[in-house]
Formats: C-alpha cells, structure tokens, sequence
C-alpha cells in the first residue's frame, strides 16, 4: 500500500480482511488466472492531462451550480461593461451612438453580456478598447460552462438509459432463464414418455435430447455466469425458483438417461459432461451459502444429481 | 485508509472501483474476490503504472488475513 502511495496513486485503500475475511463470511471466490492484465478502468480514463483537470471540476459540480456560474458569468460581465463604460475606459456602442450610464447604459451592457455568452453575437450594439477583451473573454468562458450545462443534462439522461438496460440485461434474463427452463423440463418429460413407450422411434428421441441437452447447458451456463457475479445477484425469490427448477431439470434427465439404451453421440456426451460442470460449480462456489441459507436444499440437490449426468 | 467487508461489497457493485489483489499468482488462481485484478507484491514497481494508469483511479487493495 505504501509503495502505491509512493508510486503517486492518489485514491488507495486497504480491505484489512483480505481473502480470509472474505472467505469467512461464505462469500464465493473466483478461480483462475488473472486473465485481463489491464484493469478495465485504465482503458475509459487516459492518463489525465491539465484539459482533464479543467473538465473533470466542472464534471463534479451539480447542473445547478454550473447554471449559477453561467448566469454569474453574465451578470459579472454586464456589471464590468456598464463599469468601463462609466469611467469611458473603451466602451460600447449601438450604431454611431456610444453607450453612456444611466438605466438605458445598464440594460445595454447587460444585454450585450447575454448575447456574447451565448455565442450569438448579433453585433447591434460592439465592444470599443479594453471592453473587447473583456467580451471575448467572457464569450470563451460562457460557451464553455453552458457546454458544460449542457452535457450534464444530456449525460444524466444516459445514465438513467444504461440502468435500464442493465436492469433488462439482467434481471428479466433471469426471469426468461426459469421460463426456459420449465420448457426444457416439459421437452425432457414428453422425451421420458415417448421413451418409456414400446417401439417408439429411437432416432427421434436421440434428436430431441441432444437439441434439449444443448438447451440445458446453454441456460446453465447462463445462471452460471450471472451467479458468478455477486454485483448483480437476483432476489432470492427468484435465486430460489431457479435453482428449483434446475433441480428438478436435473432430476428429471437423470431419469431419462437411464432409460434411454442407445449409445450416446459425442454431441450429447459433450453438452452432458457440460451439464454435469456447471450443475456441481454452481453449487460449491458460486451461491454464496450465507447469502439464503434455506435455498441449500436445492444447491445440495443439484449437486447430488450432477455426477451422475457426465 | 481501511475498507469493512460490507463497504468492499456495496462498491463492488459499482463498477468504477479496481479490486487489486497482491497475493502471488497460484494463490489468485486457487481463489480471489470475483472481479479482482491480480499485481502480485513483488511486480507492483514494475507492473502498476503500465496496468493501473489512471492515478486516480479507486483501487482497493487486499491481501491474504489481517495485516
């Protein structure tokens, strides 16, 4: 940690648990390399240069205060045209007419302010002397923090769009995981029964539990993947439908496989073995035990059915 | 600065944190906290900035027990 200091990270801490703390309380562990060497962060934010400074402060003000800062920009500016026109240090001027004090002068410049901070520039009424470098000066920096404004609008508004989807992406997926499921389930008992009939067609069971096996592994892999990442685990209602299902899945192929006598094509071998990986990963390390202790029931469930399937 | 366990959990769920594991490779192999990157101790000189650029970035750093 302190070398980390010492090599210039700014925003260290330290989980004094480490892995043990974690392992402790029945969180899951990942296996395997370290397959990504570059951290994804890095990739989004390049190193930041003065520009990132400069964008990043307006970055944490809220929209409200860069709209404070827009209008004070403004107002700030309107009060240093009407000053320099007051003390006749340059000036401005509408038609051949110079701006003088007075109500008409103060409205003027404030208008003036208006129309440069937008960029507008409708050059009815100009800037003469040292007031020019005030107006450009401010054009420069009203454009930049309305950008500013502007973006922030724009970026909240992705931000409630990427959360959808993320919501899309994984929560209903798990739904639509246990409604295939239960297709898959309904696939395997009409297989079973044709089975179980005398003289029924072999190469017609033999396609359709190699087509349903391919389905089964594809939805395990799925819940496998998304148990896997603890950031985005389901309620436990429906954590609890789907291992039933999958239980029950598991069950029922076991069932089938022993009644089916033709010999197994490499294919139906392959998404067996599959099956039977993911089945027993699933529940020695992925659910988090602690996380709902009755759902047990069900991991112990699969796992009992899953060696028997590879 | 320390993290609590429960800390560690809700800002893994956003995903701007950077978990770095410091334990050697086999050990990261046999177990980590899902998500976490792995700089073993001893390659941090050489492997940090090339990996990790942003110094800014939020890394929360672990290693095996209390240390």
């Amino acid at each position: 940690m302190r070398l980390l200091d010492h090599l210039g990270y700014t925003r260290i801490e330290h989980f004094h648990g480490g892995l043990h703390a974690w392992q402790d309380a029945g969180l899951p562990l990942e296996r395997g390399r370290d397959q990504s060497p570059a951290a994804p962060a890095p990739v989004q934010t390049p190193r930041p240069d003065r520009w990132h400074v400069v964008i990043d402060l307006f970055e944490r003000r809220s929209t409200a205060d860069l709209a404070v800062l827009w209008f004070g920009t403004i107002v700030l500016c309107a009060a240093g045209y009407y000053g320099l026109s007051a003390l006749s240090i340059g000036g401005l001027r509408e038609g051949d007419r110079l701006i003088g004090g007075g109500l008409h002068g103060l409205l003027t410049a404030v208008y003036f302010s208006f129309v440069t901070a937008t960029s507008v520039g409708f050059g009815d009424v100009v800037p003469l002397g040292p007031v020019r470098a005030l107006a450009i000066a401010e054009a420069v920096v009203g454009l930049l923090v309305f950008g500013a404004v502007v973006s922030k609008l724009v970026s909240r508004r992705q931000e409630q769009v990427v959360s959808e989807i993320h919501r899309i992406a994984f929560e209903d997926r798990l739904e639509r995981v246990q409604t295939d499921l239960h297709s898959v389930l309904m696939e395997m008992q009409t297989i079973a029964q044709q089975c179980k009939t005398p003289g029924s067609n072999v190469d017609q069971i033999r396609a359709r539990l190699e087509s349903a096996s391919g389905i089964a592994l594809a939805e395990l892999r799925t819940i496998h993947d998304l148990l896997y990442r603890p950031q985005s685990l389901p309620e436990e209602a429906l954590l609890e439908g789907i291992l039933a299902s999958l239980a029950i899945l598991l069950r029922e192929l076991r069932e089938l496989l022993r009644c089916v006598s033709f010999e197994r094509s490499a294919y139906l071998k392959k998404n067996l073995q599959g099956v039977s990986h993911y089945a027993e990963e699933i529940c020695s390390d992925c659910v988090p035990r602690r996380y709902a202790p009755h759902l047990r029931e069900w991991m112990d469930a699969i796992k009992a059915t899953a060696p028997d399937l590879g | 600065m320390s993290v609590t366990l429960d800390d560690l959990r809700t800002r893994m769920r956003d995903h701007r944190v950077v978990i770095l594991d410091v334990l050697a490779p086999e050990t990261f192999a046999n177990g980590h906290i899902p998500g976490a990157i792995n700089i073993p101790v001893k390659d941090i000189r050489e492997r940090a900035t090339l990996e990790l650029p942003d110094r800014s970035q939020e890394i929360i750093v672990y290693c095996g027990g209390p240390t």
